[in-house]
């Protein structure tokens, strides 16, 4: 999930060579382009809920909750999505047609949800969200309320849960001007979130698994 | 030859440990197959530490 399948091509590789089937999305706006069927060919086009909140906010002023509420109903929709293909692969598996070969042959009884950053964690939502997705990796999908915040009834992983992040260096001078941010609360929020993470993680009512990745020399 | 650029093994590498877990993991939990890389017992990466949460004794598929 989230940007183009292309990005992708490694993991699809991967597991189609292993007996799967992936239908991988590319939800509007995130990839470049995305090309249908009927030729129709819808270019990027800026999300508005990702309009930078920071422009807006004056100076000094708090303005990352607002940006990361933006952030996570875009993830949100992203789940959304997942759930509406996962409709359609219903309707496809049960009919025969030429146009779709997997058709009759989907398990949907075992069904995983993946993807990166935004993607990752909108799997995490997925699983929240749709009972039918059994299984769900979230690949440096973070947030500052931990990697599965809360979308629905839980807000620890009630399905099998992976997330594989790399631990980022906290921000320099430069980069918290840029943010309007002070150091304590970038440090604060860091904290906070790694709370959360392992409370969420250590909490799971089914195996949650965390992969941490350093230099990779 | 010369070797790869250091970037580009780095990319390599990161590539080759998300797509060893991640395959792993929905083995585990789609097709219930064991894994060693998830139970720690693997020494196939360097700078990869697995952490393992919730429900440790028990597999609900």
């Amino acid at each position: 999930m989230n940007s183009s399948s292309a990005a992708y091509t490694t993991q699809i590789e991967n597991l189609v060579s292993h007996g799967y089937v992936v239908a991988s999305l590319e939800p509007r706006p995130d990839p470049v382009v995305v090309s249908f069927a009927n030729t129709q060919i819808l270019p990027f086009a800026a999300d508005p809920r990702k309009a930078h909140d920071r422009q807006r906010a004056a100076p000094g002023t708090f303005w990352w909750d607002g940006a990361i509420d933006n952030a996570l109903a875009h993830e949100k929709s992203l789940a959304a999505d997942l759930s509406f293909v996962l409709d359609a692969l219903g309707v496809v598996n049960r009919e025969s047609t030429q146009d779709a070969p997997f058709s009759q042959r989907l398990d949907l009884s075992k069904v995983g949800a993946f993807g990166h950053s935004d993607g990752g964690t909108a799997a995490a939502f997925a699983c929240q969200l749709d009972r039918r997705i059994s299984a769900c990796l979230s690949e440096d999908g973070w947030t500052p309320r931990g990697p599965t915040p809360q979308v629905a009834f839980d807000t620890a992983p009630s399905r099998p849960f992976m997330w594989i992040n790399l631990p980022v260096a906290p921000p320099d001078n430069e980069q918290l001007a840029y943010l309007h941010l002070a150091r304590n609360d970038s440090d604060g929020m860091a904290r906070r979130s790694e709370m959360l993470a392992r409370r969420q993680l250590d909490s799971s009512q089914n195996k949650a698994y965390r992969v941490t990745y350093g230099s990779q020399t | 030859m010369q070797g790869a650029p250091r970037e580009n093994m780095t990319a390599r590498n990161v590539l080759v440990v998300v797509n060893d877990y991640m395959r792993a993991f929905f083995d585990h939990s789609l097709r219930a197959k064991p894994s060693d890389l998830l139970d720690g017992s693997a020494l196939s990466f360097r700078n990869v530490e697995v952490k393992q949460y919730g429900v440790r004794s028990v597999d609900r598929f």
